[in-house]
């Protein structure tokens, strides 16, 4: 496996960021792909049940909507040559909208305030209809030095 | 302390115990892919062991958990803590939580966590948590709120 600053600097040259997400245990454990777009990867977890919250809806575990909008915040901010290295999380808050299903999920974060050394991030969920989000999220990161 | 004032709407739905917890806990699969344990309820009060696992780090470079995992814990510890305060498992949903990441978890530790849940109205709840690797040293403070829906079918039989 590689480790994940080698995934970082190849990522940084070919583009793809899928070896980021597969050398973090955690978003490999969700199952998180990404497509890269011009505004920002946008993140998918597929359904599965090992992610489910409540079995007789079913739905998905709203701590795992809460992780899904993290971990697609930390992509971005790799993605946009912020860090190169896991960026830490200060703090999330995590409206939940909709009922989350066992289905396909997909987010895209926004840095809305890029300080020097904080990043403001806005982070939505969707399924399906991205105008109907099943989530959204507003967290903040301490942004490392990119020597560091 | 939250008033435990048990609604006549309420009071339809199975009585919580810790060993119904734990059984209930254990039919959630993303608790049991995580090895969530209640250890502990008590009114308000509730306490959960998430233990250190590979899978579940967030940062390869240090071994770090990563945040997910513990807003997983905490948001299924919030909703136990406000089931052991109604006394009843009223049907439930997540509108809002919020996570304060004080400091990193120290890795290959289990993190602990304790909820309280401060207030239940007849159709929200406030509750609040506090994480730690190593006692006396917080890593995350976290505050939760859910709707009621006692109109809902049971989920617990």
């Amino acid at each position: 496996m590689t480790t994940l600053s080698d995934a970082v600097a190849n990522a940084r040259k070919s583009g793809d960021y899928q070896s980021v997400i597969d050398s973090i245990p955690y978003m490999r454990f969700l199952g998180l792909t990404l497509q890269t777009h011009a505004d920002g990867p946008i993140c998918h977890m597929p359904g599965s049940e090992h992610i489910t919250g409540n079995p007789i809806l079913p739905a998905i575990h709203g701590g795992v909507v809460g992780a899904f909008l993290e971990s697609t915040a930390i992509m971005h901010l790799i993605w946009a040559h912020e860090s190169r290295h896991v960026p830490k999380i200060i703090n999330l808050t995590v409206e939940y909208l909709r009922s989350a299903r066992v289905i396909d999920t997909y987010a895209q974060a926004v840095i809305t305030k890029h300080g020097r050394r904080i990043a403001n991030m806005r982070i939505e969920a969707w399924q399906g209809d991205r105008a109907r989000p099943v989530a959204a999220a507003h967290a903040h990161f301490l942004l490392p030095s990119e020597d560091a | 302390m939250a008033d435990r004032i048990v609604r006549p709407e309420w009071a339809q739905f199975p009585a919580v115990s810790l060993a119904g917890m734990q059984d209930l806990e254990n039919r959630i699969p993303q608790i049991k892919a995580l090895g969530i344990i209640v250890e502990s309820i008590d009114g308000p009060f509730a306490v959960s062991r998430l233990p250190y696992a590979e899978h579940l780090i967030g940062d390869p470079e240090t071994g770090i958990l990563h945040g997910g995992a513990i807003t997983t814990q905490i948001d299924n510890l919030c909703a136990v803590a406000m089931h052991s305060c109604i006394g009843h498992y009223v049907p439930c949903a997540t509108i809002d939580l919020r996570v304060e990441y004080l400091k990193p978890a120290t890795p290959g530790r289990d993190v602990i966590a304790r909820a309280e849940c401060r207030k239940v109205t007849r159709q929200v709840a406030f509750i609040s948590a506090v994480a730690w690797t190593e006692e006396d040293d917080p890593i995350a403070f976290a505050s939760c709120t859910y709707m009621l829906m006692p109109e809902r079918q049971p989920t617990v039989r």
